[in-house]
């Protein structure tokens, strides 16, 4: 079963964690990509990784540097998987893999000096190891520089190989140089390094001389110069016969000496293996520490009871774009357990982002994650489902109402399960009257159920049965709506306002009370014209008459 | 004087040759500068600007390779080209850029012998991996620009250029020598010097925006013209035009179209001054560009080419050739004072 539904993962703003959460390493990348969220059961497993996170984090304030060192490692790290299964294969590595390969082994030499440093008992799943044995096999010259090379020491017959062709390659080279010096001075002409001379058919005498040289043949001509070149005497000619034999030999001794590093490489291809493993385990949950010191979160606390309590939790996202906007996030508090759960409130109160932010901090936090708020205290959920309305299922092809419906449908078909239901204004789009029914029988159902279900709604009455839980935002109980409105007017100020004085707060309400009617207030402040609103306050009492 | 001590004398670190046509002298350019280094004593890095196509070839070692470096020599080439160099490659360092022909890798050579060059596809790669080489070592890069590639005698690439030119493009001296002219006056065009107009026409290409800037009260006013490429917008340049118009930032290439449109439908032409990054992004033949310029036009870059030499191969594979002293000499007196250099010539008795 899916954790979480993909619309759903989307709404709460994963995308937004996941782009936060930065590894560098191609192992890390997959490691991300293979995140897996710890269910009922693994409650153990999860301390324990967060555990991890809090002591790193702690590392990383006290060890800054050596954090950046090991991250800037970590961005030379490249993915050799494709050399790893030619090496299993038996098959010989060329030099540009065997250089990847010793590139990787200095990295994870460099990597493991820096773990020392930080005085820290590396778990074994984290633990990237030095392989010396691959060290000294890839640089046994001992140069220790990143530099590769079949070198000589590998094998003496290359060594002897390239000794004899670097002496024959020396002979040509003499042997060149002496001829062209000879004829140079009895011709007392200059002959380029290539052994070639050029001259204009102009020089007629000269051509002549060289034409009857016999050191020298005709090798080009133009329209106007006749190039010569030094005749290959009978001496070079053997000399690199013998020197292209030798380059064939030096290609199948090269081979052999790939064949053997490969070879051997094959012995220690498990160890290798255990260390990408660990680069990218390691790589994912550096990157996950800094997730957490980056928005200011706190181990989670992971109870095996029946609760969710967020203290002062905040929306990573909504926190972000707030403070971009130089605008003071207001953190909410929440705290509920199995069964139903309705929070109510004005509109513009936050109550979309209070459930995206509960169901986000949820997902964090069973994904290993720290959490953005003050305080979180929860029990592993077995899914989370979440139905917010927008756009895009109209884009689908779906009315609001047949899209919720289906998404509905789902939740309840899961609620026997430990899961976690956010479900945003039920049932808006349909009249109020049948609305207000399929919402009332839905709670009635859910609210016996395992899961957490946490909905918010506009209507009267559906949290007041005792079994029901009610959340109410504060809103803006208590604002001077008339200075409000005013400074609203005020372009200099504007609707930002707003925000400044809504309470996104949540109380728990006990006994059966009405929704606030903050509508026509908040209509009247969004600039609905005062004669519509009073018609609307006239129709409101009519109606309330008609109730009584 | 030597290409090679053109080069060292002004400190130039990264030079580009590039050749106008297909065997107009670029190889021959090219290993006369190695041989000079050679002489000279001075560690050379090499590369080339990637080319598509020829991969199998390369890759199969049949093409012959045809640059010979000295021991010491840092190149950077695709790795499945280490095999195809019968010089001995030590492997300084695998990059990250990739090319079709696998990843560009930087080598040293340990022994002497011919080499084979495929670099990085983009400016930005070549001018990187030839600072690696620098880093390494190198006193001097040279970078093989591809064939019609004259992009990599761009600034953002190389600190400077030599162009290579020669019989090949015409059996009509003459037309050689005006189209050589031509690519040599587009690479000597005048920079930008107004900083703060020179400070807006860079944001204006960061933006990838087609501006107009004009004076008003002593005040300069940016108007962004919304269209995306030059091509073809001409007139819609032209609308924009007004009075107090003074330039024309375009962020990508500058065609003659676009020219011919702005000059026909606005009498604002010969007022304005026309603002590109650097000369490889203007495409006008030499004859319209004549016209252009009767008809006023003024186009400045944001950044100069160096134009170090141009060489000459007067023989052209058809078997025509011209004159070689009545070629040099006759272009020489057009491009003043940047010395031409015939590459044949070297060391005719």
């Amino acid at each position: 079963m899916m954790f979480i539904n993909e619309d759903g993962l989307e709404k709460i703003g994963a995308r937004f964690v996941m782009e936060r959460i930065q590894t560098q390493t191609p192992y890390g990348h997959l490691a991300k990509k293979q995140m897996k969220p710890f269910r009922r059961g693994e409650e153990e497993a999860l301390e324990m990784h967060l555990q991890i996170i809090e002591v790193l984090s702690q590392l990383i304030a006290k060890h800054r540097y050596t954090f950046v060192e090991i991250r800037n490692q970590f961005k030379k790290v490249k993915d050799l998987s494709g050399s790893f299964a030619r090496i299993e294969a038996g098959e010989a590595l060329s030099v540009p893999e065997l250089f990847e390969v010793k590139s990787l082994v200095l990295i994870l030499a460099e990597i493991e000096s820096a773990l020392k440093t930080l005085k820290w008992e590396v778990p074994d799943t984290l633990a990237v190891k030095r392989q010396e044995t691959i060290e000294d096999l890839l640089d046994p010259e001992h140069h220790g520089i990143n530099t590769f090379y079949l070198y000589d020491a590998y094998s003496e017959e290359l060594a002897s190989i390239r000794k004899t062709l670097k002496k024959l390659e020396d002979d040509i080279r003499r042997i060149q140089k002496e001829k062209r010096l000879q004829l140079e001075n009895e011709l007392n002409i200059k002959i380029r390094p290539n052994g070639e001379v050029t001259v204009s058919k102009e020089n007629k005498d000269l051509i002549s001389a060289l034409e009857t040289c016999e050191d020298l043949a005709y090798s080009a001509e133009t329209y106007m110069n006749i190039t010569f070149k030094i005749r290959e005497n009978e001496r070079v000619d053997v000399l690199q016969t013998q020197k292209e034999e030798l380059i064939q030999l030096e290609d199948v001794e090269s081979f052999k000496v790939r064949e053997m590093l490969s070879a051997e490489l094959q012995s220690h291809i498990e160890g290798l293996r255990n260390n990408t493993q660990a680069v990218g385990n390691l790589d994912l949950i550096i990157a996950k520490s800094y997730f957490g010191i980056g928005f200011n979160c706190v181990k989670p606390e992971i109870s095996v009871g029946k609760e969710l309590r967020i203290v002062d939790g905040r929306h990573p996202a909504v926190e972000e774009r707030l403070k971009r906007e130089e605008k003071r996030y207001k953190p909410v508090s929440i705290d509920v357990s199995e069964g139903a759960t309705c929070i109510t409130g004005a509109n513009m109160g936050g109550k979309t982002v209070t459930l995206k932010m509960t169901g986000i901090l949820v997902w964090l936090a069973q994904m290993g994650l720290f959490v953005p708020a003050e305080s979180m205290k929860l029990s592993l959920r077995d899914f989370i489902f979440v139905s917010i309305g927008d756009e895009q299922d109209v884009d689908l092809g779906l009315s609001t109402f047949g899209a919720e419906i289906i998404k509905v449908t789902k939740a309840v078909e899961l609620s026997d399960q430990c899961g976690l239901i956010l479900i945003d204004e039920l049932a808006r789009g349909t009249n109020p009257k049948e609305g207000y029914a399929i919402s009332q029988a839905l709670i009635n159902r859910l609210k016996t159920k395992g899961s957490m279900t946490i909905i918010t709604t506009h209507f009267d009455g559906l949290a007041d049965a005792e079994d029901v839980k009610h959340l109410q935002v504060c809103g803006l109980q208590g604002v001077d709506f008339t200075k409000l409105k005013s400074e609203i007017e005020d372009p200099s100020i504007g609707m930002d306002i707003l925000h400044e004085h809504m309470d996104y707060r949540l109380k728990e309400i006990h006994s059966p009370e009405e929704v606030p009617k903050d509508a026509v207030r908040i209509a009247h402040l969004m600039g609905l014209s005062s004669d519509i609103l009073d018609d609307a306050r006239h129709i409101l009492n009519e109606f309330n008459r008609n109730l009584e | 004087m030597q290409l090679i001590d053109l080069i060292r004398n002004r400190r130039h670190q990264v030079v580009s040759v590039v050749g106008m046509a297909k065997n107009a002298g670029k190889t021959v350019t090219l290993n006369e500068l190695i041989n000079q280094s050679m002489e000279t004593g001075t560690v050379l890095g090499l590369t080339s600007i990637g080319r598509d196509g020829e991969t199998q070839d390369i890759v199969t070692c049949t093409q012959k390779p045809s640059i010979y470096v000295d021991a010491g020599t840092l190149i950077a080439t695709a790795e499945s080209l280490y095999n195809c160099s019968d010089a001995r490659l030590e492997i300084v360092e695998m990059t990250n850029f990739q090319t079709s022909m696998g990843t560009i890798m930087i080598a040293k050579a340990l022994s002497p012998g011919y080499i084979q060059l495929a670099g990085p596809c983009t400016n930005a790669d070549i001018r990187r991996v030839s600072e690696r080489m620098l880093a390494y070592g190198a006193d001097l890069v040279i970078v093989d620009g591809a064939l019609d590639r004259v992009s990599s005698a761009s600034p953002a690439i190389s600190d400077a250029s030599v162009l290579a030119t020669g019989a090949v493009i015409s059996r009509d001296m003459d037309k050689v020598i005006e189209q050589s002219i031509h690519q040599v006056s587009l690479f000597r065009l005048p920079s930008l010097y107004e900083a703060d107009i020179k400070a807006m026409a860079k944001e204006a290409i960061a933006l990838k925006e087609i501006q107009v800037i004009r004076s008003k009260n002593d005040a300069l006013i940016v108007d962004h013209i919304p269209i995306k490429t030059a091509l073809g917008a001409g007139r819609k340049i032209a609308d924009a035009l007004c009075e107090d118009t003074l330039y024309v930032i375009l962020p990508g290439s500058l065609v003659s179209k676009t020219l011919f449109d702005v000059a026909n439908s606005s009498k604002h032409f010969k007022n304005i001054t026309f603002i590109v990054q650097d000369a490889t992004r203007l495409f006008i033949e030499p004859r319209e560009w004549q016209l252009l310029i009767r008809k006023g036009l003024k186009v400045v870059v944001m950044e100069e080419i160096n134009l170090l030499a141009v060489t000459i191969n007067p023989f052209a594979p058809a078997g025509y050739y011209f004159d070689p002293v009545t070629f040099k000499e006759r272009l020489q007196s057009f491009v003043e004072p940047i010395p031409v250099i015939d590459v044949m010539e070297g060391g005719v008795l």
